[in-house]
């Protein structure tokens, strides 16, 4: 899966540390969702669509081995 | 009482014990017993203290000291840190199950080589906890650092 987050944080001009204060998790989950280290939570992905007031297929793709 | 009542009393038990964990202080404290008691072992090696009950008790406080740093949050848990510390446990728990079916026939093998009457195939027990929380330990901040990068 891969994800637009960076693009979209800096759409609203928010630093990793900004975002990951208003989501409530470390600068770090931040940086490896980013990285496509880390698949957030169902919980996590709704928070992050309510800051970019965009739902979450708009910045979540899954990519070709994902797919069943 | 009702059944809904015990099972929801066996769920909020159940959800404390899973989410249960030391404080972020308490992996400094680990660390200073994990140490202290570590020096403690090389000197009663050192001075060739026959008090197996000093030896017994100074082990523990090692083990004690590994499991408040296994224990202890990070000063922001979140699910990240959760889901490496699940991962860091789950290797753990596979490492030390291979070690505690190897560690026996090697200690053999090393007895059995230098004293062939008193070679025993035995497992300590000490040493298969203290591997696992090692392990552990080492895992979850080499995962962590892994993700810090």
């Amino acid at each position: 899966m891969r994800n637009s987050i960076k693009v979209e944080r800096a759409i609203l001009n928010l630093t990793q540390e900004d975002l990951a204060q208003a989501i409530g998790v470390s600068r770090q989950t931040i940086s490896s969702i980013e990285a496509n280290r880390y698949v957030p939570s169902t919980v996590l992905a709704l928070r992050l669509s309510r800051i970019f007031q965009k739902p979450v297929n708009d910045f979540f793709m899954l990519e070709e081995l994902d797919l069943p | 009482m009702s059944l809904k009542k015990i099972t929801a009393w066996d769920r909020k038990v159940f959800r404390k014990l899973i989410n249960f964990q030391l404080p972020n202080y308490a992996k400094k404290i680990g660390a200073i017993i994990a140490i202290l008691s570590i020096s403690a072992l090389f000197i009663l090696k050192g001075i060739d203290s026959d008090s197996i009950w000093t030896r017994y008790i100074v082990r523990n406080l090692f083990v004690m000291g590994l499991l408040a740093i296994s224990l202890s949050r990070e000063r922001i848990e979140d699910e990240m840190i959760k889901s490496i510390r699940s991962q860091s446990y789950a290797i753990a728990f596979i490492v030390g199950v291979l070690y505690a079916i190897v560690q026996p026939y090697v200690t053999f093998g090393v007895s059995y080589l230098i004293n062939r009457e008193n070679a025993l195939l035995e497992l300590n027990h000490w040493q298969l906890v203290t591997f696992m929380l090692l392990i552990q330990v080492m895992f979850f901040h080499a995962l962590l650092k892994r993700c810090r990068i």
